[in-house]
C-alpha cells in the first residue's frame, strides 16, 4: 500500500473525512499525476541510458596531475623552467589499475580499481581559476552569472518518479564556494531547487514531527476540511488541489524520510563497502551509501559534496600537495564503495556516476621550493561511470606538462551536454524562457561527446 | 599558522589569477632592472611638468595606481604619489624618460605592451589616459631636483600650456583623440572628408569585424591595429606595412591569402572589395582620422522604432461604453475589450473578500477584525472609498510597495563580493523608498533621486541629505564597488525601462534596437561616477560613503586615523601583491589594523551612494570582456527611447541628464513600465506580462489602450502612484469576485483581460507579517539597524565569509525590515519564493512545494505565533465557540459557519482529550488544543490566498 493510501486511510480514521471524499482521494491516487505536479515524471526527449545521477563534487580543485592524469615528462623535468615557472613533479606515484590499465596515482587506490568501469576525462577545461566562478560553471554552465544548476535543469527536464522525496538533493556537510547558488533553481521553478541535507543534521528542514502522530492526524484532518470546503466553492482552480496535496507529500515525506536516512538494516557487507559502520552519522561514506539509497527510491539527481571552501580542510592545496592525502583518503573508499554497490544491484546500468571537482591544479610555479599547486582552469580531470558511458577508457589529453589541453577537449558545456543525452535529453532543446529569450544549462555551445559513449 | 593566501582571488578581475597576477609583478621587477638606464636628460626645465603632472596625470594614478603605489603600499618598490616619487622610479630603476614615451617603462606597461606587464593589472586605462600620460612624458622636461623638494606642487595651478592634452572631459570628448600621438612616426597627415569617409566605410569595419578579436586590446603576436601607431609599430616578425607601398606590405601580403603560411584572418579571408580597400588605404598612405565620431556607434533606424513599445503613449479616446457596469474610465477600456472578445464579467465580490483583498494588495497585512466589522456595518455609498483612502494613507502601503521596488532594484544589505561584506548603511536607501511612497514621491522625481539626487537642488539640507541616500540606488545596483558597471546598466534597464538592455553589452541587442554602443553610453556616464566601496577581504573597511557633513572628512580624529590607517593598509596590500608566504608579517599587520579599527574614531553619518568622478567615455568591451577594450564610445542614452549622446557642454558625469531622459514625460517605455507595475500588483498579471521586458520579445500588451491611457493618466496626474492605484482600486474591475466562468475560461484562460478576479497566493512578507499580525506580535515600531559585528571584526574572506548566525538578526518587525545577504539566500525566504538579492525580480512566483507544508506543519514560527495567539483567549477565558469566532474574524476575515463551528469545536475537544489522555493538565491541554487550531487554519488554502 503506497504511503498516500495510508495517510489517507489514517485520515479517515483519525478525523472525519466524509466517505465520499476518501474514496475520492483513494481514486485519485491511481490516477496518473495531474499535470500541475510540475515535479510529475516526464518523458525523455529520447530512449536514456540513465534515469538518475549521483554527481560527486569535490571542492577546492583536485589537482589533475596528482590523481588522474600521469604526467612522466613532469616528473623528468621536475625543476627545470617551462614558461618562466619551475616545473614541480607530483609527490605521487602512478599505476596501472584493473584490466583496462588506466593509469591512476596512489591517491585513488580503490577508485583505481574500479577503473573498468570509468571513462577518465583528461581534457577538461572551465573559463575562470577562481573559485566562486569555478564552481557556478560546472553547475550552472555560466561562470559570470548565477544560473540554474544542473541537478534544477535535470528536476525540471525529468521530474521525479518518487512523490515522497524532493527531485534533486545535496548532500553536503559545509557550504561550497558560491554558497547555495550551486544547487539554486534560479529562473527555474523553486520546486526544481536543490534540497540540501547537512549529514548528521536534521536532514530535510522542518522534517521532524514536532506533534504526536495522533495529533498531527488531527490537524491535518481539519487543514483537509477546511480545504475541502474551500475547494469546493472554487473547484474549477487547479492551485488549490495543487497545495493540497503538497501536504499529502509532506507527510509522506516526513513519513519516509527518517526511513531513508536509517542505515542501521544494510548489511555489513554493505556498510564496509563504504567504509562505514552502522551508528556513522555523517562523513563521505555515509553520503555515498545515502546517494544509493535516495537513488533508489527516486530522487533524479544526488549530488554529494566532500568539504566546504577552508582551505586547510578542502581540495584548495595551496599550502601543500601532501594535503591531497587527507583529502583522497576521506572520499576514495567511499565512491569505490558506492560504485561497486550500484554494480552489484545493477544500479549502474542506468545510474551516471560524474565526479568532479571546479578546476585543476597548475603543475608548475615561479617558486622554485612552492609545496602546494596553484588554481589551473586550462586543463584538469574528471571521470564519468555508468549508464552507458564506456567504461576503462580515457578521454582527451593534456600537453606534457599538464597545463592545457593537448587533444579533444572537453569543456563545461561539452560535459554537460554529455551527461543531460545519458538521460535522453537534448541540451539545445533543454530551455527555459526566463527574461525575454530561451535559456539552456549549456547557453549558446556545448557537443555531447560521443567517443565515450558504450 | 597563517600564510599568504597566494590565491586570493582578483575581486576587480576574475579573468586574471593570482597566479598571473604574481607572475606579472615578478615581471616588472626583472624589466625594470633591464630598463635601468639612467640617463640623464639635458634639457632645459620646463616649470609645466610639475603643474600638468598634478592637474593631469595625478588623478589618473589616484583612480588607478594607487591602491599598491602609494605611502606603504609600493609594490615593486615603486611609489606615485608625487612627482618626486615618480621620478624616482621602483627599486631597480626609473618608470618615465622625459620626452622619449617609447623609453618610458611606465608608458609600455599601461600601453599594455608586454602581456607579462601591464599595468594597472585589473584593467588597462582608458585612452584618454593614456594619452594624457604619454603626452605628458612626450612634451615634458626633467623638472630640477630643487623643484620637488620642499616646495608642494600646488594642486590648483594655471592652466595647462596647450601641449598638454587635458584629461578627457565633458566639454572636450574628443580631446583625447585629439592628443599628439606618443608612438614614433605616428601622426596621421590631414584627411580629406572624402578620404575620412573611405577609412571609417569601407576599412574601419573591416578592422573591427575581422582583426580586432586579436589585434587590438589582445595584441596577438603583439600587433595591434586598432590605432594607426599600432598598425605602423608592426608586431613581433616586424613591420606589417610600408605607407603607400601595399605590394611591400605584409599585411597586403595575408589579407590576399597569396603566401599560404601567412593569412589573415586565419579563418575566413575578407571579402575581394575589402581587401581591395585596405591596399587602397596602405597605398593612400595609411591614414586614421584622428578625433573624428566614431563609428563603434551605431544608429537605430526608423524602422527599428516601428514597435509600439518605443512609441510615446497617446491618451487613447475613452471607449463609448453605455453600459453602467463602468464606474469610471478604466471600466470603459477594459469592458470594451471584454465585449470585443464577447467575454462578460463575473458577479462582484462581497465586501468580506473586497477588505481582505485590498488590504493586502496595499499594505501587505490582513484586515483587523475591527476593520472588517467596521467596513461591514458601513451601509454609505462611500464606504468602499473611505477604506481604499485609509489604507493608501496607512504607514502599511509604503512597507508594501516599497518592497515591490526593492524586488525590481533587488536590494540587499551586504555587498556579494568575496566576503560578502555588511553594509549596514543600505538599509538608508530601503527606508528612503518606503518613505517615498508613503509620501506618494511623484514618480519622475523618484527616478531623478534616484540616479542623480546628489546633484538635484534641494531647499533644505535634510531634503539634500535624502537625495543623496536616494543613490544608494545606484551603489546597491552596482556589484564589487562599480568594478561591474553592467549590472547597474542592467539593473536600468530592467527597472526603469523594462528594457533587456543587459543584452546588449556583448553585442548589439539581437531583438531590441539598443546597439552595444548605446550601452556603452550609459556605461560611461556610470563610470564617470563613483561609487562606494564596502569592503572586501583586503581592505576591510569601507572606502569612499558619502558623508552627510561633507566637512567630515577634514575632522581632525578622522584624519589622523586615515593616516595611522594608510601605512598599514598599504603594508598589507604589498604583502599580498609579492610572491612567496609571509606567515610572521601578515598577522602582525592584521593586528595592527584590527587594534587600529577597534579604537577608531566614532565616524560620523555616512551613506552608501554614489558621487560624482572623474568624467570619461567607456570603451566598448568586446564580447563583454572588460579586458578587451574596443571604440569609446559618447555618454549617451539610449537612442530608441528619444536619447542620444551627452550635450557637448554637459558638465560631470551626465548622471543628471540620465536623469531626465528616463524621467521625461517623452520617454516612451517609463510610464507604461511602472503602471503596468502597479496594474501587476493589484491584479497579479501586467497588462504586459513580462513586466521587466517591453521589448519585442517581451509579451505584447493585453489591452494596450488600457495601458497608454494609465500612462497618460499617470503623467497628467503629476506622476503620482497613489492617484492611479486610488483609480484602480475604484474600478468595478478590480471588485469581481474569483469566480468561474467555463464559457469564458474557454476564451481567456488567463484572465488577461480581466473578467474576473485572479486568485493570488501570499508571497513571503505577507506569509509572515499575517501571522505576526493575527497573533499581536507584529512590532510596529521603527526596524532598528541590523546589528552587524564592528568593524574591528571583519575578517571575512571569499573562503570565510560573513556568515551572520541568522537568530541574532530577527525580530518581529515587518518582513521588508529583515536582513536580506546577497549571497547567501534566507532560507524563509527561498522556502516562499522570496526575492533574488541577485537579479532584479519582476515578479514573484508562486511554487506549492511540500517543504512549504512541513514548514507550517513543523516549523517554529507557526508554532510560536499560533501558541501566543493561543495564549491571549485562553488566558482571558474566551469559551471555545466565541474563540472560533475570533479566530475566523482574525485569520480568513469573515465569520465561521455553522458546519466549521461545529468542525472546529469537535477538534478542540478532541484535541485536548488527546492532549489530556497524554496527561496535560486540563488547562494546559486546552491550550495546546487552540494553538494547533490556530496553526492549523494558518496551514489552511483559505489563509494562503487571496480571493
Amino acid at each position: 500500500m503506497s504511503t498516500r493510501r495510508r495517510f489517507i486511510q489514517s485520515l479517515a480514521s483519525a478525523s472525519m473525512l466524509l466517505p465520499g471524499m476518501m474514496h475520492e482521494m483513494l481514486a485519485e491516487t491511481a490516477a496518473p499525476a495531474q499535470p500541475v505536479d510540475p515535479l510529475a515524471p516526464k518523458a525523455p526527449m529520447f530512449p536514456a541510458k540513465a534515469k538518475r545521477v549521483i554527481f560527486l563534487y569535490m571542492s577546492g580543485g583536485v589537482s589533475h596531475v596528482d590523481t588522474f592524469d600521469p604526467k612522466p615528462l613532469l616528473t623528468r623535468d621536475h625543476g627545470k623552467e617551462y614558461n618562466g615557472e619551475l616545473l614541480h613533479a607530483s609527490k605521487y606515484k602512478f599505476s596501472r589499475y584493473a584490466k583496462c590499465d588506466t593509469e591512476v596515482s596512489e591517491l585513488f587506490p580503490n577508485v583505481g580499481a574500479m577503473m573498468d568501469d570509468i571513462c577518465v576525462i583528461r581534457s577538461m577545461k572551465c573559463d575562470i581559476p577562481n573559485h566562486s566562478q569555478a564552481v557556478m560553471q560546472i553547475h550552472g554552465g555560466s561562470a559570470v552569472e548565477a544560473r540554474p544548476s544542473i541537478g534544477s535543469w535535470v528536476s525540471y527536464g525529468l521530474g521525479t518518479y518518487d512523490k515522497e522525496l524532493p527531485s534533486y538533493m545535496v548532500l553536503a556537510p559545509e557550504v561550497p564556494y558560491g554558497g547555495a547558488t550551486c544547487w539554486d533553481s534560479s529562473f527555474l521553478p523553486a520546486c526544481h531547487q536543490g534540497i540540501r541535507v547537512v549529514p548528521g543534521q536534521e536532514a530535510i528542514p522542518n522534517m521532524t514531527r514536532k506533534a504526536s502522530l495522533e495529533v498531527q492526524d488531527l490537524d491535518l484532518g481539519l487543514i483537509e476540511f477546511f480545504n475541502r470546503r474551500n475547494l469546493a466553492e472554487h473547484d474549477a482552480d487547479k492551485t488549490l488541489a495543487a497545495r493540497i496535496k503538497t501536504f499529502e507529500t509532506a507527510y509522506g515525506m516526513q513519513k519516509e524520510a527518517p526511513d531513508v536516512f536509517d542505515i542501521t538494516k544494510e548489511s555489513d557487507a554493505t556498510l564496509a563497502m563504504y567504509g562505514i559502520t552502522r551508528d556513522t552519522k555523517k562523513g563521505f561514506g555515509w553520503q555515498c551509501l545515502m546517494a544509493r539509497r535516495l537513488a533508489e527510491r527516486g530522487v533524479r539527481f544526488v549530488e554529494l559534496i566532500d568539504t566546504g571552501s577552508d582551505k586547510y580542510t578542502n581540495w584548495d592545496a595551496h599550502l601543500d600537495i601532501k594535503m591531497h592525502a587527507t583529502s583522497a583518503k576521506k572520499v576514495d573508499k567511499a565512491i569505490a564503495g558506492l560504485l561497486q554497490d550500484l554494480k552489484s544491484r545493477g544500479m549502474l546500468e542506468d545510474t551516471l556516476v560524474v565526479w568532479t571537482t571546479e578546476f585543476g591544479r597548475a603543475p608548475g610555479d615561479s617558486a622554485p621550493n612552492e609545496a602546494g599547486r596553484t588554481h589551473q582552469s586550462s586543463v584538469y580531470s574528471s571521470w564519468l561511470a555508468g549508464a552507458g558511458i564506456k567504461g576503462g577508457i580515457t578521454y582527451g589529453e593534456s600537453d606534457d606538462y599538464g597545463y592545457k589541453v593537448a587533444k579533444n577537449e572537453c569543456d563545461i558545456h561539452d560535459f554537460q551536454a554529455t551527461i543531460l543525452n545519458q538521460l535522453g535529453m537534448d541540451h539545445k532543446k533543454l530551455t527555459y524562457r526566463h527574461a525575454g529569450r530561451d535559456y539552456r544549462l549549456t547557453d549558446v555551445s556545448g557537443r555531447v561527446i560521443r567517443d565515450i559513449l558504450a | 599558522m597563517y600564510v599568504r593566501q597566494p590565491h586570493r582571488e582578483v575581486r576587480t578581475q576574475p579573468e586574471i589569477s593570482a597566479r598571473h597576477r604574481a607572475r606579472a609583478a615578478v615581471s616588472i621587477l626583472a624589466v625594470s632592472l633591464a630598463a635601468t638606464s639612467p640617463l640623464a636628460i639635458a634639457q632645459s626645465v620646463k616649470p609645466s611638468t610639475a603643474e600638468s603632472f598634478q592637474q593631469n596625470v595625478k588623478p589618473i594614478i589616484d583612480r588607478n595606481c594607487a591602491g599598491c603605489h602609494v605611502l606603504g603600499g609600493h609594490s615593486g618598490q615603486l611609489r606615485l604619489d608625487s612627482l618626486a616619487d615618480v621620478m624616482k622610479g621602483g627599486e631597480d630603476g626609473a618608470i618615465v624618460v622625459f620626452g622619449k614615451p617609447e623609453k618610458s617603462l611606465l608608458t609600455k606597461t599601461i600601453h599594455y605592451e608586454d602581456p607579462d606587464m601591464q599595468m594597472p593589472p585589473k584593467g588597462k586605462l582608458s585612452a584618454a589616459d593614456i594619452a594624457t600620460i604619454d603626452n605628458w612624458i612626450a612634451e615634458s622636461a626633467e623638472p630640477l631636483p630643487g623643484e620637488l623638494k620642499g616646495n608642494p606642487v600646488p594642486s590648483v595651478v594655471a592652466p595647462a600650456p596647450a601641449t598638454v592634452a587635458p584629461v578627457a572631459s565633458a566639454s572636450a570628448p574628443t580631446a583625447s583623440a585629439k592628443a599628439t600621438p606618443v608612438a614614433l612616426n605616428a601622426t596621421s597627415p590631414l584627411m580629406t572628408a572624402e578620404q575620412e569617409q573611405f577609412f571609417e566605410t569601407k576599412v574601419r569595419p573591416v578592422l573591427v569585424n575581422n582583426c580586432f578579436s586579436c589585434h587590438a586590446s589582445a595584441a596577438k603576436a603583439g600587433l595591434r591595429l586598432d590605432s594607426r601607431e599600432g598598425v605602423l609599430a608592426g608586431g613581433k616578425s616586424g613591420d606589417i606595412v610600408v605607407p603607400g607601398h601595399p605590394e611591400q606590405s605584409t599585411l597586403s601580403t595575408a589579407v590576399h591569402y597569396s603566401d599560404p603560411r601567412l593569412q589573415m584572418p586565419p579563418r575566413k579571408a575578407l571579402k575581394p572589395d575589402e581587401v581591395a580597400a585596405i591596399d587602397r588605404w596602405i597605398a593612400d598612405g595609411l591614414l586614421w582620422p584622428m578625433g573624428s565620431s566614431t563609428p563603434a556607434v551605431k544608429t537605430v533606424s526608423a524602422a527599428q522604432r516601428d514597435f509600439w513599445a518605443f512609441k510615446p503613449p497617446l491618451a487613447p479616446a475613452v471607449p463609448d461604453v453605455k453600459s453602467a457596469w463602468a464606474k469610471n474610465d478604466i471600466d470603459r477600456f477594459v469592458l470594451a475589450k471584454l465585449d470585443e472578445k464577447h467575454l462578460k464579467p463575473v458577479a462582484d465580490a462581497d465586501k468580506h473578500t473586497l477588505i481582505r483583498r485590498a488590504t493586502y494588495d496595499l499594505t501587505g497585512l490582513p484586515p483587523t477584525p475591527a476593520e472588517v466589522n467596521a467596513f461591514i456595518a458601513d451601509r454609505s455609498p462611500l464606504a468602499y472609498e473611505h477604506l481604499i483612502d485609509r489604507l493608501l494613507a496607512s504607514k502599511a502601503y509604503g512597507e508594501r510597495w516599497g518592497r515591490i521596488w526593492l524586488d525590481v532594484v533587488r536590494y540587499a544589505d551586504t555587498s556579494g563580493g568575496g566576503g560578502d561584506y555588511p553594509i549596514a548603511q543600505a538599509s538608508k536607501y530601503r527606508d528612503y523608498v518606503i518613505q517615498s511612497f508613503n509620501e506618494d514621491k511623484p514618480y519622475d522625481r523618484f527616478i531623478k533621486e534616484q540616479i542623480a539626487g546628489d546633484l538635484l537642488p534641494s531647499n533644505s539640507e535634510p531634503e539634500h541629505w535624502s537625495n543623496i541616500v536616494a543613490t544608494g540606488y545606484l551603489a546597491n545596483a552596482s556589484r564589487y564597488d562599480g568594478a561591474y558597471l553592467n549590472d547597474a546598466v542592467d539593473n536600468i534597464g530592467y527597472a526603469f525601462m523594462g528594457m533587456t538592455v543587459a543584452c546588449a553589452r556583448c553585442h548589439d541587442h539581437k531583438f531590441d534596437p539598443v546597439p552595444t554602443s548605446d550601452y556603452y553610453a550609459i556605461y560611461g556616464i556610470l563610470q564617470s561616477t563613483s561609487f562606494p566601496d564596502p569592503g572586501d577581504d583586503v581592505s576591510r573597511r569601507q572606502i569612499g560613503f558619502v558623508y552627510r557633513d561633507p566637512k567630515s572628512a577634514d575632522r581632525q580624529d578622522i584624519k589622523d586615523f586615515n593616516a595611522q590607517l594608510k601605512p598599514i593598509a598599504g603594508a598589507i596590500n604589498a604583502v599580498f601583491a609579492l610572491p612567496g608566504t609571509y606567515d610572521d608579517i601578515l598577522p602582525q599587520l592584521e593586528a595592527r589594523r584590527m587594534n587600529l579599527y577597534a579604537h577608531a574614531p566614532e565616524f560620523p553619518e555616512n551613506a552608501y551612494a554614489v558621487t560624482e568622478g572623474q568624467p570619461r567615455q567607456a570603451q566598448i568591451q568586446l564580447h563583454g570582456d572588460p579586458t578587451n577594450l574596443g571604440e569609446e564610445v559618447p555618454r549617451g542614452f539610449l537612442q530608441v527611447l528619444g536619447g542620444g549622446p551627452l550635450p557637448a557642454d554637459t558638465k560631470g558625469s551626465g548622471r543628471l541628464q540620465l536623469a531626465d531622459w528616463i524621467a521625461s514625460k517623452d520617454n516612451p517605455l517609463t510610464a507604461r513600465v511602472l503602471v503596468n507595475r502597479l496594474w501587476q500588483g493589484h491584479f497579479g498579471r501586467g497588462i504586459v506580462p513580462t513586466p521587466n521586458n517591453f521589448g519585442t520579445r517581451g509579451v505584447a500588451p493585453s489591452n494596450q489602450a488600457l495601458l497608454d491611457y494609465l500612462a497618460t493618466e499617470f503623467i497628467a496626474k503629476g506622476w503620482s502612484i497613489k492617484t492611479i492605484q486610488r483609480e484602480i482600486l475604484l474600478s468595478h474591475a478590480y471588485r469581481l469576485s474569483t469566480a468561474d466562468s467555463a464559457a469564458n475560461e474557454e476564451i481567456d484562460p488567463d484572465n488577461a483581460l480581466i473578467w474576473r478576479h485572479s486568485r493570488v497566493r501570499l508571497d513571503a512578507e505577507e506569509i509572515r507579517d499575517s501571522m505576526l499580525a493575527d497573533a499581536k506580535l507584529l512590532d510596529l515600531s521603527p526596524a532598528k539597524p541590523h546589528p552587524f559585528p564592528p568593524q574591528s571584526k571583519w575578517n571575512w574572506e571569499e573562503q570565510n565569509p560573513f556568515a551572520p548566525d541568522v537568530t541574532q538578526y530577527e525580530n518581529d518587525h515587518r518582513t521588508v525590515y529583515m536582513m536580506v545577504q546577497r549571497s547567501v539566500k534566507h532560507p524563509y525566504l527561498t522556502l516562499f519564493d522570496g526575492a533574488d538579492p541577485n537579479a532584479s525580480t519582476e515578479q514573484r512566483t508562486s511554487s506549492l512545494t511540500p517543504l512549504q507544508a512541513l514548514y507550517f506543519m513543523n516549523a517554529s514560527f507557526p508554532r510560536r505565533c499560533s501558541d501566543n495567539l493561543a495564549k491571549q483567549w485562553t488566558d482571558a477565558k474566551v469559551a471555545d465557540p466565541k474563540m472560533i469566532e475570533e479566530a475566523f474574524m482574525t485569520i480568513y476575515g469573515r465569520p465561521a459557519q455553522k458546519v466549521e463551528l461545529d468542525r472546529s469545536e469537535e477538534f478542540l475537544k478532541r484535541a485536548t482529550a488527546l492532549y489530556i489522555s497524554r496527561s496535560d493538565a486540563p488547562d494546559v491541554a486546552h491550550k495546546k488544543a487552540v494553538s494547533n487550531f490556530v496553526q492549523a487554519m494558518f496551514s489552511t488554502n483559505e489563509f494562503m490566498f487571496i480571493e
